[in-house]
């Protein structure tokens, strides 16, 4: 495995629990 | 550390609901970040690595951080908080990696990458204790809503998949030479 592909690899993974708190986030406080 | 850096960054929105979320989760993983950016723009940075992951970073990323928070919210406890959760990414790495806080190649931490089940259980505990903090922020209909339970527990069920994945390395697999090289990431 190249470094870059390592790195695009880790980008998703960052992204993942990123996105939960995000969208979880947002979900949670918009007005119903 | 993986999932406990956006656990910081929930437990401060819940300290000051005022900062966004999104702004606090890209505080808490920026030394990552900058590691991922400067490889993939092909610029090597000389170890990059060593300003951001290391107690460097309490000044080099989080003090920009929190100037350019007060800049736009003039806001001082706010931004104080914003570098604190900057600066909580080399303290938390501290338990899960080796090469942390002190700068120069010297081995410091706890390396629990190396034991997956100490890793889960800092982790899961950090994202426990976020979400009570985090929770006084939301409006009363969500605090017991299935969402909140689904957002956190999403979270640790992350967490364990990576710490499976983690656990499978010392039989050889993907990514496991670039891991233990000790080259990246330290």
């Amino acid at each position: 495995m190249t470094t870059k592909m390592f790195m695009w690899t880790l980008a998703f993974l960052l992204s993942v629990p990123a996105s939960i708190a995000l969208v979880g986030d947002w979900l949670m406080r918009r007005k119903k | 550390m993986y999932v406990g850096h956006v656990a910081v960054a929930l437990g401060a929105k819940g300290a000051r609901p005022q900062i966004p979320l999104w702004f606090l989760v890209l505080t808490a993983q920026a030394p990552d970040w900058l590691v991922i950016a400067t490889r993939l723009s092909g610029h090597e940075i000389a170890r990059v690595e060593r300003f951001t992951e290391t107690s460097f970073s309490f000044v080099l990323v989080a003090i920009p951080l929190a100037f350019a928070f007060y800049a736009g919210s003039k806001d001082f406890k706010s931004s104080a908080l914003v570098w604190f959760v900057a600066s909580s990414h080399a303290m938390c790495d501290f338990f899960t990696s080796t090469h942390t806080l002190l700068p120069g190649g010297l081995a410091q931490g706890l390396g629990w990458y190396q034991e997956p089940l100490r890793d889960f259980a800092i982790e899961s505990a950090l994202v426990i204790a976020a979400a009570f903090i985090y929770r006084r922020s939301l409006p009363y209909r969500s605090r017991r809503s299935a969402l909140f339970v689904l957002t956190f527990s999403s979270l640790i069920l992350f967490q364990a998949a990576v710490g499976v994945y983690l656990a499978s390395l010392k039989r050889g697999g993907w990514f496991s030479e670039e891991i233990h090289s000790g080259r990246l990431f330290h």
